[in-house]
């Protein structure tokens, strides 16, 4: 997609965060309408923090988090996108940060911050095994709690094979097309 | 543990007709007060994310339809807007004018079943027949522009499906005579019905900080005063040319959603009105050969619109790489598509932000305090739909 110059609000944010965090912030990209801040992952819980309260920020609603698996790319395997939202002025801006580690992935929860992060932090963490560090309750949301395995990664089957539950994990798998 | 400090625990659901589908709610109960309210979720997951990593782009739209079953024309919106966004496709007037004349449709046709079944929930057994009955005009649209009455699939990546049929005009007209008058009928049976404020006032209150503290949106949380909807705060598919309020509440209790969902339908007849007036001529799809299907009668007598038409339907169309999110304010609140792409011709990742879902969250907080009656009050109120929660 096409990349576009950033406005003046858009660059003040980029400034304010570059200030900030210095390196925690590793770039910037603008595709038509949609700003993405690329950030290191340890500085997320500090980050939500500072674009809650900040007087230079003040994104008041977090919209959505979305967990993606690349599991192709060499020296990445999960990618999380923070959607902040900014009721006055229209303000939309995504926050992307990378998880190497594909056996054990965790990132500091920031569902403190934003309360509203603790049934989207659930849902990453069901369906793809992220776990997030540092607040209550994190469990299964959708898919059943004795699942084998987690829905959203690339390496789990779409059709072909039927997933493990408690009542059929010692049964050879069984495919289904 | 003493008698008095012992705590009851109840399930509600996931069957019960008040939970609007397969919600399963655990209230934790002192007496008649609920202590807490933990919703279990998932009964009607049907992985619709992970199979469209498998679907052709155009073959997602009917999945979409399936989410928010009483509002399919906003999910194919939001979907075609995404992708038309990163594939960079203008359409034309007529399909923007068109596109918002049938959403508006929709936000009419999910609030008047959330009218109904919560009417229903509350005790005032007649108001669904009667919501039911005004849907029918609703579904008969649906039907003359689709073929279907509820699974439309009728907004495509670039334009619709078909044209617009040539009686819709008296369709629409019928409808925007009719329930003006049928909404003042239902008023009158509810706005000052001793027995509905009673049910509703103060019942479930939120506070602006607090919804926008959990991400709620949509009614839920203009009925908390804050004057939210992302068609005036970033339009899209030509809203900016409509003419309309953005009713909000005060005191964010049930009634006040009531009040809130009730003005909206007032609004959204108001912009069918103007799209139907201001309905241009023209094509009814984008120009754009290898993406947008040409037409049929060409299909038939020209080489390359045939070889354009076998390509799109075998191997479907490219997308640029890379990821774009766009959000439309559906009847719920805000529905977003994040759809991340390699390049192929499937998505790599799509992402629904379900409005129901996060709207559930505010579910706890709402019913703490409250009587177990409050909490059917409640779950009506948010208006949510099992099949987007789930997904």
């Amino acid at each position: 997609m096409k990349q576009t110059a950033l406005t003046p609000k858009e660059e003040a944010l980029v400034g304010a965060l570059r200030e900030q965090f210095g390196d925690g912030i590793t770039g910037h990209d603008k595709v038509a309408d949609q700003l993405s801040i690329f950030v290191k992952t340890d500085i997320i819980f500090d980050l939500a923090e500072f674009m809650k309260e900040d007087p230079r920020t003040g994104f008041d609603l977090l919209a959505d988090i979305c967990g993606v698996d690349w599991i192709r790319c060499p020296d990445m395997r999960f990618e999380l996108v923070y959607n902040f939202y900014k009721i006055d002025g229209d303000f939309r801006v995504l926050i992307r940060t990378t998880i190497p580690d594909a056996d054990t992935p965790a990132i500091r929860s920031i569902q403190p911050v934003y309360p509203g992060a603790d049934w989207l932090e659930r849902e990453v963490y069901d369906m793809l095994g992220v776990v997030f560090e540092g607040r209550p309750d994190l469990r299964r949301i959708i898919t059943p709690e004795d699942l084998d395995g987690w829905p959203h990664r690339k390496d789990f089957p779409l059709t072909y094979e039927a997933p493990h539950f408690s009542h059929n994990k010692d049964l050879p798998p069984e495919i289904i097309k | 543990m003493s008698p008095a400090t012992r705590t009851m625990t109840l399930n509600l659901g996931p069957q019960h007709p008040a939970t609007h589908g397969v919600l399963r709610v655990v209230l934790e109960l002192d007496g008649e007060t609920v202590l807490r309210a933990t919703p279990h979720l998932g009964y009607l997951h049907t992985g619709i994310e992970k199979t469209a990593e498998d679907k052709l782009y155009y073959k997602v739209i009917p999945m979409t339809d399936r989410m928010d079953y009483l509002a399919p024309m906003s999910n194919n919106l939001g979907y075609v807007l995404t992708v038309e966004k990163m594939l960079g496709i203008e359409v034309p007037e007529k399909v923007k004018f068109a596109r918002v004349l049938l959403t508006e449709l929709t936000r009419l046709n999910s609030h008047l079943v959330w009218l109904g079944t919560h009417a229903l929930d509350i005790g005032a057994m007649s108001m669904v027949l009667y919501a039911f009955r005004e849907r029918e005009m609703l579904l008969d649209v649906y039907e003359a522009v689709s073929g279907q009455r509820m699974m439309s699939t009728y907004f495509r990546v670039g334009g619709l499906a078909d044209d617009l049929p040539p009686d819709l005009d008296g369709k629409i007209k019928k409808i925007l005579t009719v329930l003006p008058q049928k909404m003042k009928e239902y008023e009158d049976l509810l706005s000052n019905n001793r027995i509905w404020i009673k049910r509703l006032t103060g019942v479930g209150k939120l506070t602006a900080q607090q919804a926008l503290d959990l991400s709620v949106t949509g009614p839920l949380l203009r009925s908390t005063g804050v004057k939210f909807d992302l068609r005036k705060a970033h339009p899209y598919s030509g809203y900016e040319k409509f003419d309309f309020d953005i009713p909000i509440g005060v005191n964010g209790d049930c009634y006040d959603r009531y009040l809130v969902r009730m003005e909206e339908m007032r609004q959204s007849l108001k912009i069918m009105k103007q799209a139907m007036e201001g309905m241009p001529e023209g094509p009814y799809r984008a120009d754009v050969p290898g993406v947008v299907p040409p037409p049929k009668p060409d299909v038939l007598t020209k080489m390359e619109a045939l070889i354009f038409h076998f390509k799109i339907y075998t191997e479907g169309f490219k997308v640029p790489a890379g990821s774009y999110y766009q959000a439309i304010e559906s009847p719920k609140g805000e529905l977003g598509y994040y759809i991340v792409s390699d390049g192929g011709t499937k998505p790599y990742r799509m992402r629904v932000r379900p409005p129901s879902f996060i709207n559930l969250q505010a579910l706890n907080p709402m019913v703490i305090g409250g009587l177990v009656a409050d909490v059917i009050a409640c779950i009506g109120s948010i208006d949510i739909v099992l099949g987007e929660v789930d997904r």
